[in-house]
C-alpha cells in the first residue's frame, strides 16, 4: 500500500509553485505603474528684474560686464547690447525663417558662440518678449541662451555642452 | 490555478479531471512590465505631476525639480497652491484684477498671505531650534528658505504676456526666483 502511493507521487510532473512569485508581482506591478513617470520633468532658473531691490536682482550678480538683450518679437529676434558684442556690433536681427514663420534660433545661436568667445565672463542674458509670443518660444530662447547644445565628453560626468548665457533675466517689454 | 470540473462524458463513473491553468504568458507579461517599470521608476528629490490641461514645453534642462509652492497657468485660470485665483479667458487675464502697479491684485493677496505664513513657520523653527554651531551646511539650508523660490508650470501656448504678469505679481510680493517646469526633450 505504501509502496503504491509512492511509486504514485513519483509519476507525477514536478510542478514550480508561481503563486509566492505571483503575488509579488500582482503588487509590485500596480505600485510601480501609480509612481512611473511617463516623461521626465526638469526645471528652468530665471529671474524678473523690477523695481523691488529684494527680488529685482540679476542672478547671482549685480556687475555684469556686458549687458545682452534680446527681444522676441512678432517680425523676429533681435539681440542688443549698449556696447560691441562681437566684430564690433552691438544689434543683430534675425528675422523669421520660412517655411513656418519660426524663429531663427540656430542663427542666434550661432552668434552667441561668437559672442561667448569675445566675452567670456558673461553669463547673464536679459529677455523681452512682446505681447502674442508664446510661453513655448520664450523657453527654445533660453534653451539656446543657455549652451551650445554641442555635448561633448567630459571627465567627471556624462557629456555636457559648453555654456553660453545660463542666468536669464525677464524684463517687462515698454 | 486549479478548477475541478465533473465529467460523465465518455464513463460511466464520474471521472474528476484537473485542470490546469497555463499562466507562462501571463508571466511573461508581468516580467516585461515589471522591468520596463524599474527601469522607468525614478528616484528624485521631488516628483512633479503637470495637471492634465497644462501641456508643458520642452526644453534641454537637466535641472531636476525642487519641492516648492507652485502656480499652474492654464488657458482657463491661474491656480497658486492648489486653488484658483483668477481665470484665464480667451489667453488673457481680464483688466478687472490689475492694480495700479500693474500686478495681479487676488494673486498679489494670496502669494503674500503664503510667504507670510512660511515666516512664521521659519520664525518659529528658528526660536525653537537647539543652539548649535553654525556649520556650513545649515547656512545652505536656511538660504535655501530664504530664496523664495516659486515653481511655475505653464501652458506652453499661452502668450507670454500672462505668464510675465504672473511673474511680476510674485515678484511684487517678495518671491525672487522663478523655476519652470518643463518637460525634458527627448525623453
Amino acid at each position: 500500500m505504501g509502496k503504491a502511493s509512492d511509486r504514485s507521487r513519483t509519476n507525477k510532473d514536478p510542478a514550480l509553485t508561481m503563486f509566492p512569485m505571483m503575488n509579488l508581482m500582482v503588487i509590485l506591478v500596480p505600485f510601480l505603474l501609480t509612481s512611473a513617470a511617463f516623461y521626465h520633468m526638469a526645471i528652468v532658473n530665471t529671474t524678473v528684474l523690477t523695481d523691488n531691490p529684494e527680488t529685482g536682482k540679476i542672478q547671482d550678480t549685480q556687475i555684469i560686464p556686458l549687458d545682452l538683450y534680446l527681444y522676441l518679437k512678432a517680425e523676429g529676434l533681435t539681440l542688443e547690447s549698449s556696447r560691441p558684442m562681437y566684430e564690433g556690433k552691438s544689434r543683430v536681427d534675425f528675422p523669421m525663417l520660412p517655411p513656418g514663420n519660426t524663429y531663427d534660433f540656430p542663427g542666434l545661436r550661432d552668434i552667441l558662440i561668437k559672442v561667448k568667445t569675445e566675452n567670456e565672463l558673461v553669463t547673464t542674458m536679459f529677455i523681452l518678449a512682446d505681447p502674442g509670443v508664446t510661453y513655448d518660444n520664450v523657453i527654445k530662447a533660453i534653451d539656446h541662451c543657455r549652451d551650445d547644445g554641442k555635448p561633448v565628453p567630459s571627465p567627471e560626468g556624462p557629456p555636457m555642452p559648453r555654456e553660453l548665457f545660463p542666468k536669464v533675466t525677464i524684463m517687462r517689454a515698454q | 490555478m486549479r478548477k475541478t470540473i465533473s465529467s460523465k462524458r465518455g464513463s460511466r463513473r464520474n471521472r474528476i479531471q484537473d485542470i490546469d491553468l497555463n499562466i507562462t504568458s501571463m508571466m511573461d507579461i508581468f516580467t516585461i512590465l515589471l522591468v520596463f517599470l524599474l527601469k522607468s521608476y525614478s528616484v528624485t528629490e521631488a516628483v512633479l505631476i503637470a495637471p492634465k490641461d497644462v501641456a508643458l514645453p520642452t526644453s534641454t534642462s537637466q535641472i531636476d525639480p525642487k519641492v516648492s509652492i507652485d502656480i499652474q497657468i492654464s488657458k482657463t485660470s491661474v491656480v497658486f497652491d492648489g486653488k484658483p485665483v483668477v481665470a484665464v479667458i480667451d489667453g488673457k487675464i481680464d483688466r478687472s484684477y490689475y492694480d495700479e502697479n500693474n500686478l495681479i491684485a487676488p494673486l498679489l493677496k494670496v502669494i503674500q498671505d503664503k510667504l507670510k505664513s512660511f515666516e512664521y513657520i521659519a520664525q518659529l523653527r528658528q526660536d525653537n531650534a537647539p543652539q548649535v554651531e553654525d556649520t556650513g551646511e545649515e547656512g545652505e539650508e536656511e538660504d535655501e528658505t530664504a530664496e523664495k523660490s516659486i515653481l511655475v508650470m505653464a501652458h506652453k501656448e499661452l502668450d507670454f504676456k500672462v505668464v510675465e504678469d504672473v511673474l511680476y505679481t510674485a515678484a511684487g510680493a517678495g518671491v525672487g526666483k522663478f523655476r519652470f517646469a518643463v518637460q525634458k526633450l527627448g525623453e
